[in-house]
């Protein structure tokens, strides 16, 4: 690991590269983040969208491709930055066109948050601006209590009751946030699926969703409408977190438990005044 | 003479798409430009976007739109039957199931060759169940459950990996597999189908007078010196071949081998010989066309071509049913 | 000189024998009938004559050679074989339909010739089609579409015609012109075969009749040893009415039921 990033920014330090194009959403954040303006050439159409990029501003003044490689080519990129899923075949044609392609890969705990940050401080040639992030990350995450055993219960809740377990980047920001999280209990690792008669059994007191458009149908407030949950005392509260901010990993992960955790304590408030 | 019409039109439509092909795409490619540039400076950017990307694409689709046409209209003379399609014995959902295992378990990474390598296996060990299943002188029955069983078991297999999928994204990236798509292929994926290609195109060399002659039933066939077993054999290992081939580069595309030589019959005066040339270049027409029609329709997420040509097809299909069930009544 | 010979032939499927040894031969320029009732084995003997069917027992000979070492082309070329009923899966034209004929005389990658046309011209004449060659032949009625695939038969010029019940669907008129192409195709070199349920037919344009009767030859020979007033009884289980006035007749009169 040492020996890989040590040679890594052997490379780096001789090319800088100056002509980035991202074919990832999160990719584009993070060098959105982490790379001189100037540098990035072009960035994916998600990136003007939205609920689903986080710095949708600073992206607005970059053009943008779907990510085909006929779209990428104009641009003479001497770095492609792909995602780990999707695209198969435009990575390989760019790869065999001679194009350096780099992945970022798919961030599943704290620790790849950060290498992921770390990963794309020195393809852009500042790990120091990575460094930087990381230890602000982690001066946060240490100042965090710890999960009280008590500790109210919640689950992430998406469309076709999609949740996340404990080894999975929403499932460990839950925890950190204070919460425990449902569908560790329903024997979730990563990713899975909770049915309504688990979710009355547990009684979670949060649902934590993230809708992709404001004020569109939200899978978590239809479910509280729910004949099975209506009349009874499973009155979960609806905490609702800008899917920009679960799409893709980055620092805004640590604001996304700051807010974990303060609905949290409102709930304690709200249970100890009742 | 009428049919040689028919072949010199088809002809010259798939030549025109074929050319479109290398013109059209999201950006505007200037052509003079790029083909003047593929000989002054091979590393200019258009010639690059010409020879590397949209050319491929254009071959890709050409080639696997022919396969599929030529082994539908194979499928549905040798089983006699309009509705049959290559799909039958196993060998698109056989590579299918190989490119979602490859998927699944990261195996993609390898070798760039990975990835279509085992699709086509994939086709051909699926081809073998089949015939392991139906035994070497199966009915046509015998020989269409044991396809559908296979299909079925792959089909589930392939919805067992989709529901095990590691992640949202990896799930995604297995559906759209799937889908057909003939976007970002390059040079070397259509080397590497070519062979495999031609080879079940060899394999179907001359069979046209033997389905000719099956319109009077196997034994009138047989009576005539066609040996119906071997006939069946030679189209399916060719299938097998050809459509694995198409499938590990472009996935699933639909609905080609069975409407473009229900649409062609009519105009080869059902001959089923005459209707294996002409499903060919319609099959690579209509890809081609389908391809186009994918670039040109202005969406946020590209629509993938097998989709576009079911979406085509399906209805298509439909009519060409009501219409058949009209002139019966 | 024997054209088609059949020697001691069985043929067994499952448990059931549906032939039973077998003898037949076939001279140069005959006209041979199969008679026998439904079931007899009548359609397997022709079939395992036309070398669709392998004989559990016994052989085939054709001329001076086993037909099983023909190869398929050689043998299509020399034998053709006219299935009962007849199935058309495709709506080709009635002259395609009957140029299908030609296949055993050209290879994978021939076109046709001008002797093929002239043959195929020559088939749909004698069959009387003329006015349905572009006609679609799954549009055909029973009669007619009978015809075309005769005419098919024909066209392939066979040395040796199998056909099996080729006038069960026509009218009289149809029967009679039928019956005399097979008359005038089996001369000379040639020879027919045919199985035929129409007495009085058989016995005024047959040279010679094998009756059959479960699997087993009953008897074979004249026309007059063969279509006796015991056999008929014997075999179909009716008593007839026969003559022969300007041409021969047998009517069948009265069935008797099965003891």
């Amino acid at each position: 690991m040492l020996f890989s990033l040590s040679f890594m920014s052997h490379t780096v330090a001789d090319s800088t590269p100056q002509r980035i194009v991202s074919i990832n959403l999160c990719a584009d954040e993070l060098l959105l983040l982490l790379a001189d303006p100037e540098q990035i050439s072009a960035l994916t159409k998600l990136s003007h969208d939205e609920g689903a990029s986080y710095f949708r501003t600073k992206a607005l003044t970059y053009p943008t491709t779907t990510g085909l490689a006929e779209e990428v080519l104009p641009f003479k990129p001497d770095l492609v930055i792909a995602g780990e899923w999707g695209g198969i075949q435009t990575v390989n044609l760019l790869k065999k066109l001679g194009l350096r392609v780099e992945t970022l890969p798919l961030a599943n705990n704290m620790q790849q948050v950060f290498s992921n940050i770390e990963l794309m401080a020195e393809l852009t040639g500042h790990p120091e601006r990575g460094t930087r992030i990381v230890q602000t990350m982690q001066d946060y995450l240490t100042r965090l209590p710890a999960v009280e055993a008590n500790a109210p219960l919640a689950a992430v809740y998406d469309p076709n009751g999609y949740t996340v377990g404990p080894e999975s980047l929403r499932g460990q920001s839950m925890t950190l946030a204070g919460w425990r999280n449902a569908g560790e209990l329903a024997g979730i690792r990563d990713y899975g699926s909770l049915d309504l008669e688990t979710m009355v059994r547990l009684q979670p007191d949060a649902l934590i969703d993230s809708p992709y458009t404001l004020n569109t149908y939200s899978r978590a407030e239809a479910l509280a409408q729910h004949p099975a949950l209506r009349g009874t005392r499973l009155n979960p509260q609806i905490i609702s977190v800008p899917s920009n901010m679960t799409i893709c990993d980055g620092p805004w992960i640590v604001d996304t438990i700051a807010s974990l955790q303060r609905e949290r304590l409102n709930l304690a408030t709200q249970r100890s005044t009742k | 003479m009428n049919y040689r019409i028919l072949l010199t039109s088809l002809s010259l439509l798939v030549f025109c798409l074929f050319c479109l092909s290398l013109v059209l795409g999201r950006d505007p490619l200037p052509i003079w430009q790029a083909a003047n540039e593929v000989f002054t400076d091979r590393s200019s950017v258009f010639a690059i976007i010409l020879t590397e990307i949209r050319l491929p694409r254009a071959l890709i689709a050409l080639f696997a739109g022919a396969t599929l046409g030529l082994c539908g209209a194979a499928m549905q003379g040798l089983l006699r039957n309009p509705l049959a399609s290559p799909d039958l014995i196993g060998s698109s959902s056989g590579a299918a199931l190989a490119a979602v295992i490859i998927l699944y378990f990261g195996w993609q990474g390898v070798s760039l060759q990975m990835l279509p390598l085992s699709a086509m296996l994939g086709s051909l060990l699926a081809t073998a169940l089949v015939f392991a299943l139906a035994g070497r002188d199966a009915s046509i029955t015998t020989l269409i459950l044991a396809g559908v069983a296979v299909n079925a078991l792959a089909t589930s297999a392939m919805s067992l990996l989709l529901n095990l999928a590691p992640s949202p994204y990896a799930m995604r990236e297995l559906v759209l597999w799937t889908m057909g798509d003939i976007t970002d292929r390059s040079m070397d994926d259509f080397w590497l189908m070519l062979p495999f290609t031609l080879f079940g195109w060899a394999l179907m060399l001359g069979v046209g007078k033997q389905l000719n002659a099956l319109t009077l039933g196997e034994e009138t066939a047989t009576s005539l010196g066609v040996n119906p077993s071997w006939i069946r054999w030679r189209i399916f290992i060719a299938i097998a071949f050809a459509v694995g081939a198409t499938v590990a580069t472009t996935g699933m595309i639909g609905f080609i081998g069975l409407v473009v030589p229900h649409l062609l019959r009519p105009l080869v005066n059902y001959e089923p010989g005459r209707l294996l040339p002409a499903a060919a270049l319609g099959g690579a027409a209509m890809l081609l066309a389908a391809d186009i029609g994918v670039r040109l329709i202005p969406t946020d997420a590209a629509i993938k071509v097998g989709v576009l040509t079911a979406l085509v097809g399906a209805p298509f299909f439909l009519y060409l049913i009501l219409r058949s069930r009209k002139e019966h009544l | 000189m024997s054209l088609l010979t059949a020697t001691g032939v069985s043929y067994q499927r499952k448990q059931q024998l549906l032939l039973n040894n077998v003898q037949l031969e076939l001279q140069a320029g005959e006209l041979l009938g199969l008679i026998g009732p439904n079931g007899a084995g009548k359609s397997t003997l022709l079939k395992i004559l036309a070398g669709l069917q392998k004989p559990t027992r016994g052989s085939i000979q054709f001329q001076t050679r086993a037909l099983h070492q023909f190869s398929p082309q050689e043998r299509s070329q020399k034998l053709a074989w006219l299935a009962q009923g007849g199935t058309i899966h495709w709506p080709l034209t009635v002259e395609r339909l009957v140029a299908l004929g030609r296949l055993p005389h050209l290879a994978a990658w021939q076109s046709a010739t001008s002797h093929d046309q002239a043959a195929i011209d020559q088939a749909i004449q004698q069959t009387g089609i003329e006015h349905l060659r572009q006609r679609d032949a799954t549009t055909l009625s029973g009669g007619e579409r009978t015809r075309v695939l005769l005419a098919r038969a024909l066209a392939s010029e066979p040395t040796v015609l199998l056909a099996d019940e080729p006038i069960a669907a026509l009218d009289p008129g149809y029967q009679l012109q039928t019956l005399e192409l097979l008359r005038t195709f089996a001369q000379g070199e040639r020879a027919c075969i045919v199985v035929l349920h129409e007495l009085s037919l058989a016995a005024r344009y047959c040279d010679r009749l094998y009756l059959l009767k479960s699997g087993c030859i009953v008897d074979q020979g004249s026309i007059a040893k063969v279509l006796s007033t015991e056999n008929l009884r014997n075999v179909y289980h009716i008593e007839c009415e026969m003559g022969c006035t300007s041409i021969p007749w047998v009517i069948p009169s009265r069935y008797i039921a099965h003891k």
